[in-house]
């Protein structure tokens, strides 16, 4: 059975270093740093000034201050958050207010680096005939005749 | 729309919504919406009403109304917009400026 | 009624006040401040001066304590500091050294 966590109730104001190895649900607020081996909630009407180092963040209220989670970060729709997060997992829920820079690390393999618009080159056997068909299964599809342009305008049909 | 067998390299502009499926490189600009499709790939700066992404985004980001970006997405690059939804399992690594103000502290 | 519960593996520095109650079963080093009661349980270690309605000690405090209505210093209980209160109850087999002024003139 989970151990029950750690309350920072609604009146409470904790000034100073908080660490610890258990989950938080702060519902107050906290101005100083928090350290800890597990879960923080941060409450919607709660507010952490300060850098937080967790296993996860679930941000409801304001958080000002450096995440940096080991697992997963969270901001509902009513956070806001000023300050840099870095985790490998973050969810941002629409209505959610950032200011900072968001990190979950280098993109994944299969991604940027195998699909670069500029490369042309097709990787399967020589095809009889060469037709601007749906892309082969490692994405990467023939490049078509004449398709570089200096500009291309999109402009409305009338 | 811009198909998945299609690049482009140089500036896209326009003023009705844009689904991207292939590669742009180098600059987006609507005065509408703009759909980056699972298959696209953009090295491309960005500037447009609501963008959302399901592909695959470096370049920097003004999403005047807002911005989605999906489940297997990624975007690597600096994003100014009034409202963004980041999905569980999408990539992102940049900045987001978004303007708002919270109370001063005692 | 909700009381903050500062868990057995907390370690807080600094300060906390709060309009509820506070239950420490971790380490405070700093200082304590609630408009209800403060509890210092088994498993806490306190360093720090305490400002409450009313204080209860079963684990392990070093500071002064200034309680508007009682101080307990329950039998598992040690303290070192000095205790402002109109009453006070020390259990037999608790452990203080300090000095007591029950005269509150308030």
């Amino acid at each position: 059975m989970a151990k029950a966590p750690t309350v920072v109730t609604a009146s409470t104001v904790i000034r100073g270093r908080v660490s610890g190895d258990e989950d938080l649900d702060v519902l107050g607020r906290i101005h100083g740093s928090i350290e800890l081996k597990g879960s923080i909630t941060l409450d919607a009407a709660a507010r952490i000034d300060g850098d937080v180092t967790a296993d996860h963040f679930a941000i409801h209220g304001i958080f000002v201050g450096d995440a940096q989670i080991t697992d997963t970060i969270h901001l509902s729709a009513a956070s806001r958050v000023i300050g840099d997060l870095r985790a490998p997992r973050i969810i941002i829920e629409e209505g959610a207010q950032i200011r900072g820079r968001v990190d979950m690390g280098d993109a994944p393999a299969e991604s940027i680096s195998t699909r670069s618009p500029k490369t042309a080159a097709p990787r399967r056997a020589p095809a009889p005939a060469v037709t601007n068909d749906a892309p082969d299964e490692d994405g990467e599809p023939e490049l078509p005749a004449a398709a570089s342009a200096k500009n291309v305008s999109v402009k409305k049909r009338s | 729309m811009i198909g998945p067998g299609t690049r482009i390299r140089g500036t896209v502009t326009g003023d009705e919504d844009l689904v991207v499926e292939g590669g742009v490189e180098g600059a987006i600009r609507l005065s509408k919406d703009l759909s980056v499709g699972k298959s696209a790939t953009l090295e491309a700066s960005v500037d447009a009403q609501n963008v959302h992404v399901d592909g695959h985004i470096q370049g920097d980001v003004n999403a005047h109304q807002s911005l989605n970006v999906s489940k297997g997405a990624t975007l690597i690059g600096n994003v100014t917009t009034p409202r963004v939804r980041l999905a569980d399992g999408a990539h992102f690594q940049g900045h987001i400026h978004m303007e708002f103000d919270v109370p001063a502290i005692d | 009624m909700s009381n903050t519960v500062i868990g057995s593996s907390i370690t807080i520095e600094g300060e906390i006040t709060s309009d509820e109650a506070i239950v420490v079963q971790g380490s405070v080093k700093g200082k304590l401040s609630s408009q209800q009661a403060v509890f210092v349980e088994n498993s806490a270690a306190v360093e720090a001066d305490v400002d409450a309605e009313a204080v209860e000690i079963s684990g392990v405090m070093t500071g002064n304590i200034d309680a508007k209505s009682r101080v307990e210093l329950k039998a598992e209980g040690k303290m070192i500091g000095d205790v402002k209160s109109p009453r006070i109850l020390i259990a037999d087999g608790a452990l203080f050294k300090g000095s007591i002024d029950m005269d509150v003139e308030r």
